[in-house]
Formats: C-alpha cells, structure tokens, sequence
C-alpha cells in the first residue's frame, strides 16, 4: 500500500488527549459498538423464460438463448429432443449433464461417487443460481476509547484499542482486524515540551481470486470468482450441480468437455490471503526558546510487514496449463517510511499585526522490500506447501526513495481581519538524474473578513463574510527507477539436453534521464458567508489547476526497441466549482430541528498541451481501449473502437464529416472501425449530495443522497448481462431485429437474430456498444438515532448513551442503463491506478444495515 | 542552565544527523531489480534470439496458413479476422524482442570476434524482415531501433529496400560462417554446423528472389537444402511449464479440457481423397480423430455439438458443389467422413462442448498423437507430449519452389514436384509413429503421376501442385500466403463461408502498437493494398 504524498511531508497524527481545559481532570471513556448486516446490492433482474442454448435450440453453451421453459409456441421445449423426452425418457427434463460428458474429462467414471445415476434426469427450469451463491455478510466492530489529561493540563494521554470483522456477502471474504494506540503529550517544565504517538494494527484479510473478464471466462491467466458467476444460464443449478471430483479434486461443471471451471470449486480452492502488521507513529520534543519562539524535533515511522499467500489447487480448467496444475505463492513485503523533521516556528505582535513564521528541514525515505516463492506443479492435492510442488521461482522486488525538502512558511495578520500567509518550498529526489532532481514550489494566499473590518455590514442578515484568494502549489515524485537502462535474464527460458538455457533480452523500458518532477500550480478563489443570525451557511469554491509536466507511463512503438518510457506530459487544465450550502430550517432548543445540507461540485480537466511529438498518449488501460490523453479533450477520455460511421473520417480522434449515419454491413451487424476513437469521457458532469437531517428532543433523523450527472462506463458486466441473454431487458427475443444504420447506401433493412443482435454486437461489437451513461442517484445513508435523556442516566455511571439504526446505499439507480441489469456505477474496474471508467465483470456493490450503540462514562 | 539547553541541543542534532544518513543518499538511481546492458553475455542474448524466433515463426506461420485453408480461420469477413491490435505481440517481439537483442549481441561479439554468432543473427534478422515486408508492406527498418537516440517516431523503409538489404545481409552472413569464430555453446539449429547454415542462409535469399522475380539469380545458387538432413527447423521439447517448451499447437490442442483449435475441413478434404482412391498415407500423422462417426454423415446428427451435420441444414450457395466440402470433410459426392471433424473456412460460430469430440493436430509437426484408430478423448501429455518441430525452410518445399520456376521459365515441373512430395512423405514419420513403407510411397506417387498426366492444362497441374505444396507447408504456412498471392493456385480452395467476404487480403493491416505509438505511421484504409513483389500478381483470389 502507497501512501500519496502531494505536500512533502507525511504528518501522521492520533488523538493525543486534550486537556478540557478549565474543568477539573476527567478521564472519559467511551465505547462505540455496531452490528450491520452486508447484502449484495447489485442484483440483477435474472428473466426466467429462456434457458441454455443459441438460436432458441438447447445446448450446453456459455449463453441463454435456449428454449423457452414453456412446452408451447415457436420457442418452447417441445420441439427439442433432448428436453421433450426423446432423448431422455421424460418430458420436461434433460439426462443430466454429468451423464452425458465426455470420458476424457474423468466426469462418467466417477458418478456414483457423487451420488448421481447414470440414468439421472435434470429438471428443465429456471434455478436461482447468483442469489443463493451470494450470502448476507456481516460487519461487527467494537472499539473502546480512554483519554484523560492531569487538572492543569500539562499531561493528557489517550489509548484506544478497536475490533472489527466483517464476513462478505461473497463466499470465502472475510476481514478481521485489531487495532491499538496510544498518545499523549507532556510539558515539562524547563520549556520542554514532549508528546507521542505509538499505534499497532493487524489485520487479517481473506478473498477468492477476482480477475478481468470478458464475459467468457476469465481473461489471461488465474480465476476470477466473478468472472463466470453473473453469466450463469438461467437452466443451470450452479449451487446444485457437484463441484469437486472426489478422486482427482478436479472441478466439475456442466459442459460436456468440463471447460468452465465451477465457481464453487474457485470458491473451496483458491485465495488470496493477506495478513498485516502495522507499527506507526512518532515522537516529537520541542524546546520554547522564549516567549515567541519554539524549536521542535520531530520523528515519524510507519512500517508495515505484509505477508501474502496466493493459492490454487490443481485442477482448475481455466488458464494454461501452468494454472491448471496447481500454484502455491507465498511473500512478504515489507514497507517502510521514516521521516525527520527539524523546525523553528515563531509568534510575534507588533502593534496591530500579528506574525506567525515556520522555516525547517526535513527528509522522508521509502523503502519496499518484497521477497518470496512461487511454487508451481502441485504434487499431493490440497497440500499447500513449497515442498509439495514440482517448481520454484524467485519474487523479488526492491525500491527506495528519499526525499529531502526545505521551507519557509509566514503569516501575517492585520486586526485578524487580513490574513496574508507566503511559503516555499524546495524538495531534491533519489530516484531523479541530478541535474532534474529537484524542484521549487512557492505558495501565497490572503483572505478578508469584511464583517470583522468593517462590523457595520454586520446586520440580521449578514452574520459573517470571508473573502479568499490562494495560489498554492505541490510537487509529485516518480516511483522506482525511471532513468535506468535495464537487460533481463531469465535462468530457465528453455531446455535443451536436458538442461536450463539462460537468455539475456533487452529491457523493454526506456529509461529517461530527462524526466522531471510534476508541479502543480493552483489558484483558487472562495467566499464563506453565514446568514440570517447563521441560519444558512454558505462556502463556495472556484479554482483552476494547472498540472504542469504530469508524469505518466508512456507506450512506445516496439520498433524503437522498446515499448514504453515514463515521460512528462506538457500541461493538464483542471477548473472547477465547488458550494457548500447549508440551512437551518427550523430551529427550537427542545422541539424540532431541521436542516439541509448540499454539496455540489463541477470538474473538468483538459488536456492543453502533450509537450511531445505526438498526439495522443493512452496512459492507462490498453493500447486500443483505455484512457487517453489528447490535446484539447477531457483527461477522462475513454478510446476505443467505433462503428464506423458513413461518409466521415477521422481527425484527432474524432468522427468528422459525414451526417453520423451509422455503417451496417452485408450480414446485418454494425461495421468496426479499429482506428481508436473517443467514445466516451469518465469524468462526470457534476456531482451532488444533500443531506437532511431532523430532530426533535433525543431523537434524530437523518438522510444522505448522492448525485451523479454524467461520466461513462465501460461496463463488461452489462454488456455480458444482455448479451448472454439473462435479464428481463432481453425478454423481447422471438422476432429478427434491425440495427439503426445505412447498409449501401440506403436505410437498413437487414433482419438479425437475437444472437447476432446481442451477442454479435452489444456484447462483442465494437467497443463503443459497451459504452453506458453512468448517470444516477443513490440513498447513501438513512439513520434514526436517539440518545438517552440525560434525567434516565445521571444516577449511572454513564455520561452519555445513544442508539442509533442505519442503512447505508439502500436504494440507487442508474438512469440510463438497462433497467434489468441493476448495476452499480460506483466500482473501480482498474484497480489502483489513473485509470477510470471501466468494469471488467469485477465485483458487485454491497448494502448495509444495522444498529450501534455508543456509551460514554 | 542555559549550557545545559545548548549542550542538550547539539547532542540532539548530532543524533539526528547520524541517524539520518541513510535517509538522506541522493543518489538511488539504478535499478536493482534488473540488471544493467553492461553485464550481457552474447551467448545469452543468441539463447533468447533462437526461442523468441521459434515462436514468431510459428505465430506468423499460424495466421498464413490460417488465410489458405491449411488452418482453420475464424471469420468471418476478411476486414475482421486479424484486428490491428492482434499484431502487437508479434510486432514486439520482432523489434524489441529480436531485432534489439541481435543488435545488442552485435556490439559485444563484434569485439570478440564471435563471427558464428553474427552470422546466425544476420539469417534471423533477413528472415524477420522479409516476412515483415510480406505481411505487411512498408515497415521501418533504417530509422529503428534507435529509442536510446531520441528516435521514438521511426519511417517506414519502402518494402523493396528492406527485401535488398536482407539479401545483402543473407550473403554477409555466409561469409561471417567462413570465419573462423568460435561455435556458440547452443545452436538450436545446426549444433555449430557452417556448413548447413550457409545452406540455409542460400535457401532464404532464393525465397527472397522468387518472391521478386528474379529466376536467373535464384537458378545461380546452387548450395542450398535440397534433401532433408539439412532443413531449417526448431525442435521443441515436453516440459510443461517452467518453461514451457512444447510445440506451441500442441499446447492449443492438448488440454485437460479437449481441443482449442479447429482443423481445416479443406484440407482434411483434399488428404482423406488423395489421388486417384489412394488416401494420402500422411493423414494419420497430421490428424488425430478423437471420434469414429461424425455426427450427421457417419451417424445420426446432433444439433448440440455439429449443427451443420442436421439434415436440410441451409448450405451456401458455393459451396453447392463437388469440388468444396461443407461442414465436414465431405460433400455429396461421398457422403462419409469417417470421424473427421473440422471447421469450414470463415465459419465464426460459437463453440459448442465438443473439445473431445474434434479432431486433433497429430505428431507431425506438433508432436502430439498418431492417429491409431483408438477414437478416445485426448488430455495434455498424450501423443509425443508436444515434442515436434516448427518448419522454417524445407528440402521438399525448396523443390516445389523449383518447379514453380521451371514452369515460369518455360521448363517442366514434374521431376521437381515428385522429388518434393517424395521428400515431403518421407518427413512425415520422422517425428514417431510407424513408418511409412515404401511402398506406400510409390503407391501414392504413382497415383499423383497418374492423375497429373491426367490433367488437361498447365492450370490443373498448378492446383495439383499447389495443393501437395501447401500440405507439406503445414507448422508454417508463411511461404503458402507468399505462393497464393504470387499464383492464385490452388483454384479450389475451399470459399469462405460468407458468400460476400470481401477482398482477400494482399497485406496486414499495421499493428495498433506501430499506429498509434508512432507519429510517422498510419494505418492503411483497406487490406488490399499490394505489397511490392505482388504488384502484379492475380486478382481472382478468395
């Protein structure tokens, strides 16, 4: 796990007590328990006439264009042999599948030991596969908090200890985790002053395999538990239907040459487990030179040792070989980060201003260590030990940063009604050629309270104003070793006469000495103002940010020599809105309460300017299908290929000309133009979330929506959903289809069948017929609470007791996709990285509902 | 009091400044998880060299044979097959992979005089240039490789420089195996035979030149391979994994889940009739059926696994005839086919569950099963366990290639085309199972004789000849795109299934990696863009 550091110093900081200053020392203690439910959110809407099968005619396929589940009509069951009886002997029911497979799957040999006959039928209806493989998971966390500070308040300490498990809604998903801390602050009394933090974490995290796919199972290698689970034919019993071979342990599943591997099986054989050790914290002492100024050391340490296993069992049918045959990896990564940090600040009051200064130094340095094995050819089954494999291979991986900075930092103050704050900051890189190693960053922003300036504008109406303007200003550091020229060996790339041939090949990235850092410069402008005796609160935000020579990764033609090089990109234009208003509706000390809040947002990043000598830089995703970046269009451009579109072509990646007719060729499907295009942007055009919440006396109410206006997706799940033929949207099946287009010349009229129309293009046509509008709006929380009065409590021990019942992404729905698929925009298909917009059948979103308690003595 | 504070404050700083040394290093710029260009050895890149070019050889070979029907090919217009982006890997592999590796090694064995080395490098790069120009036309050759300089926007050479420079290099390379450099420790090849790599490099400029024309120049070289102890070809091996190194079909083909390729109807077809009723004595070694009736013609149909085979099943109109068989290889003419059970050319349905239903690749060229007649479904590590041989020039096909010269210069092909097939058969057993007796190679050549002086035209013969060249092309079919679109022959091949499948296609389209990294590139609008050799070659192709 990467920490992102955009302000050069990491400053970890835990409760460290307080004092309550005034009151007489209390030590509080306070404990906050809850129990959710977990459900899977994202159900969809499964139709439940058609079963297996293509062209309406039974098969034991990927998809659902079967037969009907009725005996009747053109579709219907009747007029197939396999399902009316001819082949099996009852009408309305198959052999089953298990009976019927080839030998060579080792499927017939072992039916009585899976308790099945070899005469055994298989009941011809629709099964309720994905919602009985997913369970209700649970998240039960408990944490418990003390803190308390000496009467005057020169010592006060904090320790807090949590527990938290949560059980996923999918099989095999769980997390469990502890957490202790300590804190506390002392000021001695010869001017030093001494404080600390020390917090420990372990937590245990367990999941099966998750992986891309698309839509026919898992793409590349490994297995994915989603991967095959949401395309299940409506026909087939995936919780039913055996999962293991007792002999082998092999998976089993329902086609005749057992070519998907049973999701059950992936469930029972293969994980990823991860458990973590966390230390973090720091000490810092700082010395009062006088009476304005301080000195103060400060020392932070974050490390955190990861150990990961990885395994398969053999068996699994999907992947190469090497998959199949079983795959055990074990290793630890070892992160650690050190930071010191040297600083003298000052305070001082001269006449009517008031001066506060920082100047200081400090250095950070990351190191990743990963070590470990990875076993293939697994021996005995199920025995997951190195010992018990056939070959072992190396993962190593090392990387080391330092960074070292210097800055400057003043405020002043006119009347505490001017504020003026100047900074600057200079920070050098390990990983960076020196002459480009470091880099200055400067940083000045003022803001004017009219109403305390001026305290005759203060009225009912205008309680308070703030006016701000800020140039601000960061830097971003590259990771590894982008300036180095590297060549690979591979100890065992072939063998001959017995023994390994070892082979040197050329390292495939260019190594960039001229890379620089990022910088990024933002101006920003912003008024906060309360109204009406501060009934309604408003903040409202606009900026610009220029990102000056992004560092991205690069893909480079191979007939270079290499295929990519970390480079930076010229300019990046972000502009954005940001307003936080809030109201107070009705206001009473023992009677109701309500109030709104709403935060809206707006973002657009532009591409200005590439810096290099060409036009379009794919910088996450694959070469054809991903995001780009592109002078003059949005950052979250999404390339890929198009219909083509007739009379037109293409200019900067855009259709240009031509009257958008859509091209339909000679078989009725839509013709692919592979030249990348854009066909859609991730970012949305603006986002919203109101929150209400209402009281009255002990207890409350409270509701949280999110608004989402625009952004794409590219989403597999969806497409997989219609184009596989299994939710309600895909009813309408029986009759020939037409695409809207032109096919020569003139409007088509060229019938398709459902599969051609579904599966030939929606799901694998062009790219641009996965593209979805990820519009929508969410009920993000719902909450009831009510705290004990104080007269049922004040003869207990207990300071303060509340209840509170909660459910959390309730109800959401994404306008403009299918209504039958019921996705959830809201997941990263690409997992950590710059990329945005995709989903590669990666998981579904969940729900939570639940109760907590908090008491406070 | 105040000495103590100053004294605390230094001491503190001292600390600081021992502690932080190690966070304080600068100068972390290499990289130690690689190593660094300076600890190559050259024997090393020549290892990575020979394996890469097996397995690029056998990728292009796959897709030319695919595109003549001596492979299955997916479909089903000619725009679809072979999207841009499905060039990628093998267009990394030529630069980045290969042609970098041979320049790196370059600079190390010319210093230490490793002329071998440099001449085995020389006939890799001339034949991974000229295969390039033949897919795709223009493709960059005097401005690559030079990233390290700055040059990330490489030109295209035209096709024809590239072709010449590859011929010269072909002769530099013969006169580096005339030195007297030291044998690499791995030859995969020759085991550090000059004498057979010259043979070699002389068989690929031949190729060069008949591509171009030139028969007075091919005629001139006469050291080259002409019989089968000296053919150009990489032995695979059986180790499943790390690393890998089975025939890349047989990985496809043998798997715990049955078959992940298709065979080609078409060529199927044209072996199980022979000539003149003698079954081509090959078939059991190319082939392996996994079942004994094929579903619709030797038994009843089943719709679930062969859907084509149910009666009154819509066949396209050309395929309404007797020269072209149609879902199996068979047609009306004679109904059976006993077990075989392949795709027809362009067919792009979905895959029903018949992986151990199909018929499989043999033990030649892919190291897999002979076809004994068991009729049982097949796993990975049956047959020869993946122990074949990808074909980069054969003897038998450096005598078709004389015949076709013959004829072009007005001479007569036949002694060449039967010294070919007889070499062709008698290569087929090399690989395992029982041997062809001789016998059985005079039957079948004298079926040929009989049917080829049969034939009425010039024209008859060609398809003839054209078929038993591309039967014996199978493991490479490079050189069968090259022959189809000089000659148009065999006439007979069998249509694509689409009845309107668009031009077939004269050239690649360019890699999306080449396009859309490379600012000086763009991508053709059609793929019937001729390449340079082929200006004039026949129109009539499908």
């Amino acid at each position: 796990m990467e920490l992102k550091d955009e302000m050069g110093v990491i400053l970890i900081t835990t409760k460290s007590g307080s004092s309550a200053g005034g009151e007489s020392s209390k030590n509080e203690i306070t404990i906050n328990s809850s129990y959710f439910n977990v459900d899977f959110a994202s159900m969809p809407d499964y139709q439940m006439q058609y079963g297996n099968g293509f062209d309406q005619a039974f098969g034991w396929f990927f998809s659902n264009w079967g037969p009907s589940f009725q005996e009747g009509g053109p579709a219907g069951w009747g007029g197939q042999s396999s399902i009316n009886g001819a082949v099996s002997g009852t009408p309305g029911y198959l052999r089953h599948p298990y009976t019927t497979a080839s030998s060579a799957t080792g499927i017939p040999q072992i039916l009585n030991a899976i308790g099945i006959d070899p005469n055994e039928l298989y009941e011809w209806k629709p099964y309720d596969s994905v919602g009985q493989f997913f369970n209700t998971g649970h998240v039960f966390s408990n944490n418990i908090n003390i803190r308390g500070a000496t009467s005057d308040g020169t010592v006060n300490y904090n320790i807090n200890y949590g527990n938290l498990e949560d059980v996923g809604f999918t099989p095999g998903n769980t997390v469990n985790r502890n957490t202790l801390s300590f804190g506390g602050n002392a000021q001695l009394s010869n001017k030093f002053t001494v404080g600390g933090t020390l917090n420990f974490t372990q937590t245990k995290f367990k999941t099966p395999p998750v992986a891309a796919g698309y839509g026919s199972n898992v793409s590349g290698e490994g297995a994915s538990v989603f991967a095959n689970v949401f395309y299940t034919p409506r026909s087939v019993d995936l919780m039913g239907l055996p999962f293991q071979n007792p002999v082998t342990g092999e998976s089993i599943y329902y086609r005749q040459n057992n070519s998907i591997q049973h999701p059950l099986w992936t469930v029972n054989n293969a994980s990823n487990i991860q458990n973590t050790n966390r230390v973090f914290g720091g000490t810092n002492i700082s010395y009062g030179i006088n009476d304005n100024l301080n000195l103060s050391y400060r020392y932070g340490v974050d490390v955190y040792s990861e150990n990961n296993i990885n395994y398969t069992n053999k068996g699994g049918k999907t992947g190469s070989l090497v998959n199949r045959n079983g795959i055990y990896e074990t290793w630890n990564n070892t992160k650690s980060i050190y930071n010191h940090n040297v600083n003298i600040s000052g305070d001082y009051d001269i006449d009517e201003f008031g001066v506060t200064f920082n100047l200081g130094v400090d250095s950070r340095s990351d190191t990743f260590d990963q070590n470990g094995t990875r076993s293939t050819g697994q021996q005995v089954f199920g025995v997951l030990r190195h010992f018990n494999f056939e070959q072992q291979d190396e993962i190593q991986f090392l990387e080391k940063r330092n960074i070292i900075g210097a800055f400057a930092q003043a405020e002043i103050d006119y009347n505490r009604f001017v504020y003026l704050t100047l900074a600057g900051r200079k920070d050098w890189v390990s990983n960076l050629a020196p002459e480009n190693r470091s880099i200055i960053y400067p940083s000045a922003s003022a803001s004017f309270i009219p109403t305390s300036a001026f305290p005759e504008i203060k009225s009912d109406k205008i309680s308070f104003l703030k006016v701000r303007a800020g140039y601000g200003t960061s830097a971003n550091f590259p990771f590894e070793y982008p300036i180095a020229a590297t060549l690979n060996i591979d100890t065992q790339s072939f063998i001959r006469n017995g023994g390994y041939i070892i082979s040197n090949t050329s390292g495939s990235v260019l190594g960039n000495p001229n890379l620089k850092p990022e910088r990024i410069d933002e101006i920003e402008f912003g008024v906060e103002g309360r109204f009406f005796n501060n009934r309604l609160r408003m903040d409202l935000s606009i900026y610009n940010k220029k990102t000056n020579d992004l560092i991205i990764s690069r893909p480079l033609d191979p007939s270079t020599g290499y295929t990519s090089t970390q480079t930076n990109i010229g300019l990046i234009e972000n502009k954005g809105v940001e307003l936080d208003l809030s109201m107070d509706w009705i206001q009473s000390d023992d009677g109701i309460n309500f109030s709104t809040s709403l935060n809206w947002s707006t973002n657009d990043a532009i591409v200005i300017d590439l810096g290099e000598d060409t036009d379009r830089i794919v910088y996450a995703g694959f070469g054809t299908l991903g995001n780009a970046a592109i002078p003059g269009e949005s950052l979250g451009s999404i390339i890929g290929s198009s219909i083509t579109r007739v009379g037109a072509t293409i200019e900067n990646s855009r259709w240009v000309g031509g009257d958008g007719g859509l091209a339909v060729n000679n078989q009725g499907s839509y013709d692919e133009t592979f030249d990348p295009t854009i066909i859609g942007d991730a970012n949305p055009d603006w986002i919203a979330n109101i929150s209400n919440s209402l009281s009255y006396k002990n207890l409350s109410l409270n509701f949280l929506f999110n608004f989402q206006a625009g952004g794409d997706i590219y989403s597999t799940t969806v497409a997989t959903l219609l184009g596989r033929g299994l939710t309600t949207d895909t009813l309408d099946r029986e009759l020939s289809f037409i695409l809207p287009g032109i096919n020569n010349g003139q409007p088509n009229n060229k019938q398709i069948n459902n599969s051609t129309f579904y599966f030939s293009n929606v799901l694998y046509g062009p790219d641009e017929m996965r593209m979805y509008d990820a519009s929508h709006w969410r009920l993000g929380e719902v909450s009831i609470s009510y705290s004990l009065p104080k007269s049922l409590i004040d003869n207990t021990p207990f300071g303060n007791i509340s209840i509170t019942a909660s459910g959390f992404n309730l109800f959401y729905d994404a306008i403009n996709m299918p209504d039958g698929t019921n996705f959830d925009p809201n997941i990263a298909g690409v997992g950590v990285g710059n990329g945005r917009g995709f989903d590669f059948l990666n998981g579904p979103s969940a729900k939570r509902y639940g109760a907590s308690v908090k008491l406070t003595f | 009091m105040k000495h103590i504070n100053y004294i605390l404050g230094i001491c503190l700083s001292v600390t600081l400044l021992l502690a932080s040394c190690e966070t304080t290093e600068l100068d972390l710029t290499s990289n130690p998880n690689a190593l660094s260009p300076e600890q190559a050895d050259a024997t090393f890149f020549l290892n990575s060299i020979q394996v890469d070019f097996a397995y690029w050889v056998s990728s292009m070979g796959d897709r030319g044979g695919e595109l003549t029907r001596i492979n299955y090919m997916n479909g089903r217009t000619y725009n679809n097959v072979y999207s841009p982006d499905s060039w990628d890997g093998i267009w990394s592999s030529a630069y980045r992979g290969m042609l970098e590796d041979i320049r790196l090694m370059n600079l190390i064995a010319e210093e230490a005089g490793l002329s071998f080395h440099i001449g085995m490098g020389k006939v890799f790069q001339a034949y991974i240039m000229l295969t390039l120009v033949d897919y795709f036309g223009d493709v960059p050759y005097s401005e690559a490789l030079q990233g390290a300089e700055g040059e990330l926007n490489p030109a295209a050479d035209s096709g024809e420089a590239v072709y010449d420079a590859s011929i010269a290099l072909l002769d530099s390379a013969v006169q580096d195996f005339n030195t007297s450099g030291p044998v690499p420790s791995d030859d995969f090849f020759y085991n550090g035979s000059r004498l057979k790599w010259i043979k070699a490099a002389n068989s690929i400029k031949k190729k060069a030149l008949l591509n171009k024309g030139d028969y007075s120049a091919y005629s001139a070289i006469t050291n080259y391979i002409t019989n089968s102890a000296d053919d150009f070809q990489f032995s695979w091996g059986t180790s499943p994994a790390t690393p890998d190194t089975r025939h890349p079909l047989y990985s496809s083909n043998y798997t715990s889940t049955g078959g992940g390729e298709y065979m080609s109807n078409w060529i199927m077809f044209k072996m199980l009739n022979g000539h003149a009723g003698n079954t081509d004595p090959r078939i059991n070694y190319y082939f392996y059926r996994q079942v004994s009736e094929t579903p619709g013609f030797d038994s009843n149909a089943n719709e679930e696994v062969l859907e084509c085979g149910l009666p009154g099943y819509y066949v396209p109109p050309q395929y309404r005839n007797d020269k072209t068989p149609f879902c199996a290889p068979t047609n009306s003419a004679n109904n059976s086919a006993i077990g075989y059970w392949g795709r027809d050319h362009g067919n792009d349905n979905g895959i029903p569950p018949d992986g151990f239903l199909r018929t499989l690749r043999g033990i030649y060229p892919a190291g897999g099963a002979y076809d004994d007649e068991s009729f049982t479904g097949l796993v990975d590590g049956s047959g020869a366990g993946g122990a074949g041989i990808t074909p980069i020039i054969l003897s038998s096909w450096m005598h078709f290639m004389n015949a076709e010269v013959a004829v072009s210069t007005g001479g007569d092909p036949t002694s060449e085309t039967l010294t070919a097939i007889e070499q062709a058969l008698n290569k087929t057993d090399d690989l395992g199972g029982p041997e062809i007796s001789a016998s059985d190679i005079s039957a079948y050549i004298a079926a040929f004789t009989s049917d080829w002086n049969a034939a009425g035209s010039v024209a008859d013969k060609l398809d003839m000849w054209s078929t038993e060249y591309f039967i014996s092309l199978t493991g490479n079919g490079i050189d069968a795109y090259n022959s189809y679109r000089r000659n148009g022959y065999p006439r007979d091949l069998q249509p694509n299934i689409e009845p309107d499948p668009g031009q077939f296609p004269l050239s690649q389209f360019y890699p999306a990696n080449y396009v859309n990294n490379n600012s000086n590139a763009s991508q053709k609008t059609t793929k019937s863009e001729r390449v340079f050799w082929n200006s004039n070659g026949p129109n009539n192709l499908k």
